[in-house]
């Protein structure tokens, strides 16, 4: 993954984000997270994280090889759940990094040159988008689109959402007790919208187009807010005459913001490319770096 | 003559029961700050007329789509009082908030084994449209009620009796430390004077008048279409406020034929450019029929939908999600 250095946003002149209103929330069983750093614009070298270990409790359900390696789906079933949630999950067993470069301290599957790993130790020790097992990372395993929704609200903090009441805007969602709030929690944020049924379809792969405008409809309103924006056509690879509402103006939005992956970018293939973890982890990575700047 | 409608009863649903939360914070301080900023926990009040109580959403879409529904899941773990009241002026908006009280005068005896008397009100206003309203007659509370088609009084304590006296809505009180959504005028659209005057004074009556306000322009029925008198009333209705309150105002008629609007990520399955019905309307400066539920006056659960993401893009940049 080739890294490129974001244009600087726009700070709009007295708005909220050149004069913070709140003071940054502190949660004392908040994980390790970088501090926000100005050299962090440049989502190449965030500060890098203390990798949190988490307690016994990962290690309990780890998987037993055999069982591990007779699963090899293309695209996981939850390639997001850690040990924590489920398990024995299918991404564990795909994911593999390259083979050549000898592995991670932190992870058996992630060579210690891969240009993903402060992002997936950071998505690991922050809880994000943790490790599938103690051990493998599972980097290039394909995500779906709850996965994102589950990262995304992890990312936000996995607030609570009303889970009863109100009948559900959502035709599949499904009662799975942590994917069904955070798609929940995303169509309540104005990030996740169904089709002409309704259906938000969790279980397929996420594509670059569908991450792109999830993860922009979340970060783009918010950062607005503060103040910061970015003009899409200072990204390297927008094309002249994207039409505004498109999922490929979304992606534009995500490299102009400096938070999409050099596989994901407008000009690196279609909107159909598959989203792998690896890639997850650095988009958010980013965002957490663009944001605490913003908030900075 | 529909089913009276209690606006004191929120809308929302119940409160947010917490889903298997995780054991400790995921996230960033910064990233839990951005996007579920603790500011967002004060309670909204919704004021209006149909569109606010999003008649018309049970049509069209799989499921009903009802905008403080969609604000519920949003917004929470903040309440949203949904008080929008079918077929009610922007005068009534102003006497459910408190901000116009009447002195009621008794002209009849209780109805039989009631307590409930027939009013009328100094104001002259009349009523319209399921409308009751939770309140007190000079410290006697009850239920101000035009569900009928004539005022009446029903005082919560069956013994106690009224001549006459100060009518104060109990919803001014919800309303004190809540942001607002403003959402009124269009049945009484042809008096832009007075629709401009009484969405203003909802404004200033909140606490932080320049920050506390959402308010939601008018959109053009099949019978307000470009050169009719109501069409005109909303087009110079939206422009003032547009004028007025800047980013504290959302352009629903802008969003619901404009391209942009059209093509947002809700509507988007429906492809509604492609379809003949959409250019007519927009040809005559009308919402396109696809949103519009079968009575042709309010917005169906797609228009609805629609609707919803506009308000929760523009709440988010406003910091209040």
């Amino acid at each position: 993954m080739a890294l490129r250095r974001p244009a600087a946003p726009r700070l709009r002149a007295g708005s909220p984000g050149t004069h913070p209103a709140a003071p940054v929330t502190t949660t004392p069983q908040a994980p390790a997270r970088p501090e926000p750093s100005r050299a962090a614009a440049t989502p190449t070298s965030p500060t890098p994280p203390v990798p949190a270990r988490r307690g016994p409790g990962r290690r309990a359900v780890l998987l037993a090889g055999a069982a591990t390696a007779a699963i090899t789906g293309a695209v996981s079933a939850g390639a997001l759940l850690s040990r924590d949630d489920s398990g024995a999950r299918a991404a564990s067993s795909n994911g593999g990094g390259p083979g050549s470069a000898p592995a991670t301290e932190a992870f058996s599957d992630v060579p210690d040159d891969a240009e993903g790993l402060e992002a997936m130790r950071w998505a690991d020790a922050t809880g994000v988008q943790p490790a599938l097992t103690d051990a493998r990372y599972s980097p290039d395993a394909v995500i779906t689109r709850g996965d994102v929704a589950l990262a995304l609200h992890r990312f936000a903090g996995a607030p609570a959402v009303p889970v009863d009441g109100a009948p559900a805007p959502i035709a599949d969602l499904g009662e799975d007790p942590r994917r069904t709030p955070a798609l929940l929690w995303l169509h309540g944020r104005g990030a996740l919208w169904g089709d002409a049924a309704l259906k938000v379809h969790p279980d397929d792969p996420a594509t670059r187009d569908c991450a792109a405008t999830m993860l922009t409809a979340l970060l783009r309103p918010a950062l607005a807010g503060f103040g910061v924006t970015w003009d899409p056509s200072t990204a390297a690879s927008a094309p002249q005459d994207v039409e505004p509402w498109s999922a490929l103006a979304d992606a534009i939005w995500l490299e102009a913001a400096g938070l999409a992956p050099a596989s994901l970018t407008a000009s690196a293939g279609t909107g159909d490319a598959h989203v792998t973890r690896a890639d997850l982890a650095v988009m958010l990575h980013r965002a957490n770096s663009v944001i605490s700047d913003a908030l900075a | 003559m529909p089913a009276p409608q209690p606006a004191a009863v929120p809308a929302a649903p119940a409160a947010p029961l917490p889903a298997s939360p995780p054991s400790t914070a995921t996230g960033t301080a910064a990233s839990r700050r951005l996007l579920h900023p603790e500011v967002g926990t004060r309670p909204m009040t919704l004021w209006g007329s149909s569109s606010m109580s999003s008649e018309g959403g049970v049509e069209s879409t799989p499921r009903p789509i009802r905008i403080h529904e969609h604000l519920s899941l949003s917004a929470a773990p903040a309440t949203i009082h949904g008080f929008g009241v079918g077929a009610t002026q922007s005068a009534h908006t102003l006497l459910m908030r408190g901000l116009d009280t009447p002195r009621l005068t008794v002209v009849g005896p209780p109805r039989e084994g009631t307590s409930r008397v027939e009013v009328t009100l100094d104001s002259g206003l009349g009523p319209r449209g399921p409308i009751r309203i939770p309140g007190a007659v000079d410290g006697t509370a009850g239920i101000l009620d035009g569900s009928s088609g004539t005022w009446s009084f029903t005082p919560e304590d069956a013994t106690l009796t009224i001549d006459h006296g100060i009518f104060t809505s109990a919803l001014a009180e919800i309303a004190t430390d809540s942001r607002q959504v403003l959402w009124m005028g269009k049945n009484n659209i042809l008096d832009v004077t007075g629709a401009l005057h009484d969405t203003q004074r909802m404004w200033d009556a909140a606490a932080t008048p320049e920050a506390d306000t959402l308010v939601l322009g008018q959109w053009c029925t099949e019978f307000d279409e470009t050169g009719s008198a109501t069409g005109d009333a909303v087009a110079t209705v939206n422009a003032e406020q547009s004028r007025r309150y800047g980013d504290h105002f959302l352009d629903i008629q802008e969003l619901l034929t404009g391209q942009e609007g059209l093509h947002c990520s809700p509507l988007a399955p429906l492809a509604l450019l492609d379809q003949a019905t959409t250019q007519d309307a927009l040809g005559r400066g009308v919402v396109p029929p696809l949103l519009i539920a079968s009575d042709r006056i309010h917005l169906n659960g797609w228009g609805n939908l629609a609707v919803s993401w506009a308000i929760v893009r523009r709440m988010r940049e406003l910091q209040w999600l």
